[in-house]
């Protein structure tokens, strides 16, 4: 069973998508403040986190430094905060997701639905160790890990997902929107920075190990795409 | 260049040549007058020292003495006539003028211009200026002098400023040379150079008061743009005067705006971020009933909640921005003793109902200024605010005491809660703050300190908290009176 823990200092909201996400099937635990939340998503034990952004002693964005520190488990952010910077400092901070609030209890399933089905690692025996090789990228797919030169690639689940995609089509472009769908699982809104804010950081990562050499290349108003050598 | 530069320009201008054009020509009639006075008066001491020569030549030499004088004189201009009624120099003179001056000897007043000598021989002489009309300034040729001194104003009172006006012309033409004289003519050069220096001194001094109009023009249209920030500073370099103090008081307001906007939007994204939350809540609380049909009678109850707290979170916003309008009104007199009385009594209802108690001691006998229902409010705000936090059975001390010397009242709410850390004591009385102390269910809107606090500074009071000796918060409220 899918084990979720919810992150918010709102008690009766906290208690209201328990209740919602029980219906569904997810086996839910609660914490009421960043402290609280980021020990018990260091546990091990969840599947994914929820985080709200605005709690007080703790905020949201802290926690998810905290988790960051320690775990690449699944974190979707969860926000009153309808600002962008908030937005995007979580996502370059790793989280996978970000849910506006106030939102359908919904719609906040589907997110979750989708990044666990991207994240969610098939049983130990029938992961293949199939290998994608461009250049001196390697990735393999279904153990979800990559390395560049035989150094390993450190890659939260979505960043990972989306490096994935673009390896599978390399030397082709690959749309924004292909990206959000098939990587987040969602088609991509109006003024969504989510796929631009994850390969910057994706990109970050790249460059620390390759030494500054264009991997990804942005194809002008199209999308992106992975230069094969 | 703007339209009030040029307004300034040419008034200015005008101004200056007015001035310029009235100085000028008053100088310039002054010193023609005393120019043809200096000029006849000379005319006169000449005409009265050939006269007089030509007396003491006759007297001393006679005749012959005479005529070496006027072949020494380069125009002798002296007729001397002798007993037969003929010049001595044997130049031509009508009959009729030798009468005339005769004439006017014997009746007229005494004159330089003409007088009777015996000479040497016995004789008698007439002696007389040839040209009596020249020294008149008539310019008469010299062999016909049309001598009508009776018709005349003696010689000094012609010249003179006459009721004719200093300004008149001689009649025709007169000697050219007079005319020539230094000084005379219109003064050409000095008054044009005094035209382009005033036009210059008109543009610099219309640049000097329009600029800094331009400048705050400019500053106002940034500011209405919505550039708060905008401030003229230095701009009106050293200037010291009403234009500078125009400037100043511009940036004065233009800061006040700015922090009374900034605060405005504060408000206003805190307001859309605490209506978020139970709007997340009612969003959450729909799609449960969605999912769980058979739970709807609870689901409603908690849509009912929610609504009912979204209604009350509006109604204190709608309270906050009262505060500022409605202050500013009339004032009423508040007995302090009623309304202090009114708020306890309520408050210690709701106290009671949870289990806490409120006491009250002190002297309420002041009558403040201000509006009763704002003032309530604002007490009212706080000692709820002190029972909600204060420990369950415990008591929230209540008290007040008047400060004649100071003309206030001063009130204390002490509860025995957890109190509020050090760091956050000022911020609980900013909108929406939420003490990190404090759980969600003590909580409101974070509205109700923010409302006192401003009700009381708008009533020209001091809220301020502090942490009591023996822990819980003391909130003490001092309040401006009067004393019955």
């Amino acid at each position: 069973m899918t084990k979720v823990l919810l992150v918010d200092d709102d008690v009766e909201l906290v208690d209201m998508l328990k209740q919602y996400l029980e219906r569904e099937g997810f086996e839910v635990a609660v914490a009421h403040n960043g402290e609280a939340g980021v020990a018990e998503a260091l546990t091990g034990i969840y599947t994914i986190a929820v985080l709200d952004v605005m709690m007080p002693r703790m905020n949201g964005v802290e926690a998810l430094r905290r988790i960051r520190g320690k775990s690449r488990m699944p974190v979707l952010m969860l926000t009153a905060k309808g600002d962008d910077i908030d937005r995007i400092i979580g996502l370059e901070l790793g989280a996978d997701d970000y849910v506006p609030k106030p939102c359908t209890p919904r719609e906040l399933v589907a997110r979750i639905r989708a990044i666990l089905r991207r994240t969610q690692v098939p049983d130990q025996e029938k992961i293949s160790d199939a290998v994608l090789s461009i250049g001196a990228l390697n990735i393999w797919s279904e153990q979800r890990r990559a390395e560049w030169n035989g150094k390993p690639l450190e890659l939260t689940s979505t960043e990972f997902s989306l490096l994935d995609i673009l390896a599978r089509n390399a030397g082709h472009k690959v749309s924004k929107n292909e990206l959000s769908e098939q990587g987040l699982g969602r088609p991509l809104a109006r003024f969504d920075r989510n796929i631009d804010v994850h390969l910057s950081s994706i990109r970050q990562k790249l460059n620390s190990l390759s030494g500054d050499r264009v991997i990804i290349q942005t194809v002008y108003r199209q999308g992106y795409m992975l230069i094969k050598e | 260049m703007g339209r009030l530069f040029w307004k300034f320009f040419f008034f200015i201008l005008l101004a200056q040549v007015t001035a310029i054009i009235g100085i000028s020509g008053t100088l310039w009639l002054k010193h023609s007058t005393e120019d043809k006075l200096i000029r006849s008066t000379n005319r006169q001491a000449h005409i009265a020292l050939v006269v007089e020569s030509a007396e003491i030549a006759l007297q001393q030499g006679g005749p012959e003495a005479l005529r070496r004088l006027s072949g020494n004189l380069r125009r002798f201009q002296v007729y001397v006539i002798d007993e037969h009624n003929l010049d001595i120099l044997g130049r031509l003179v009508s009959l009729a003028s030798i009468e005339k001056v005769k004439a006017s000897i014997e009746q007229g007043p005494p004159s330089v211009l003409m007088r009777k000598v015996a000479g040497p021989d016995k004789q008698t002489y007439l002696i007389f200026f040839s040209s009596m009309e020249d020294a008149w300034g008539r310019g008469a040729p010299e062999h016909h002098p049309e001598l009508a001194p009776g018709d005349r104003p003696p010689l000094f009172e012609h010249d003179g400023p006459g009721p004719g006006g200093p300004d008149r012309e001689p009649p025709h033409g007169g000697d050219p040379g007079a005319m020539r004289a230094p000084g005379s003519y219109y003064p050409l050069i000095p008054v044009l150079s005094a035209l382009v220096a005033s036009l210059l001194f008109a543009a610099l001094l219309a640049w000097y008061m329009s600029k800094p109009i331009r400048n705050l023009r400019s500053a106002f249209i940034e500011l209405a743009s919505g550039k708060l920030d905008t401030r003229i500073g230095n701009t009106m370099g050293r200037r010291r005067d009403e234009l500078a103090d125009l400037g100043r008081e511009f940036d004065l307001m233009a800061g006040k705006l700015h922090v009374l906007m900034e605060s405005q939007r504060q408000l206003m994204h805190d307001v859309s971020h605490e209506l978020r939350s139970p709007l997340a809540r009612l969003q959450a609380a729909i799609g449960l009933a969605r999912q769980q049909p058979e739970k709807m009678e609870a689901t409603l109850d908690r849509l009912e909640h929610e609504s009912v707290r979204m209604d009350k979170l509006v109604g204190e916003l709608l309270t906050l921005s009262r505060i500022e309008a409605g202050v500013t009104g009339a004032n009423e007199e508040i007995s302090m003793a009623d309304l202090i009385a009114e708020v306890v009594e309520n408050a210690r209802f709701e106290a009671e109902v949870n289990h806490r108690k409120l006491e009250f001691s002190g002297d309420t006998e002041v009558i403040v200024l201000g509006k009763f229902e704002l003032l309530y409010r604002a007490l009212e705000n706080v000692v709820r605010n002190a029972i909600k936090h204060t420990a369950e059975g415990s008591t929230v001390t209540m008290n007040a005491r008047p400060d004649r010397e100071n003309s206030s009242l001063s009130i204390s709410v002490l509860d025995q809660g957890g109190g509020v850390p050090d760091a956050e004591l000022a911020a609980i009385f900013e909108p929406f703050f939420r003490g990190s102390q404090i759980t969600r269910a003590q909580q409101g809107y974070g509205l109700g300190l923010t409302i006192a606090k401003r009700v009381l500074m708008a009533h020209g009071g001091v809220i301020r908290a502090s942490n009591g000796a023996t822990g819980g918060l003391c909130v003490e409220i001092i309040l401006p009176c009067k004393f019955p």
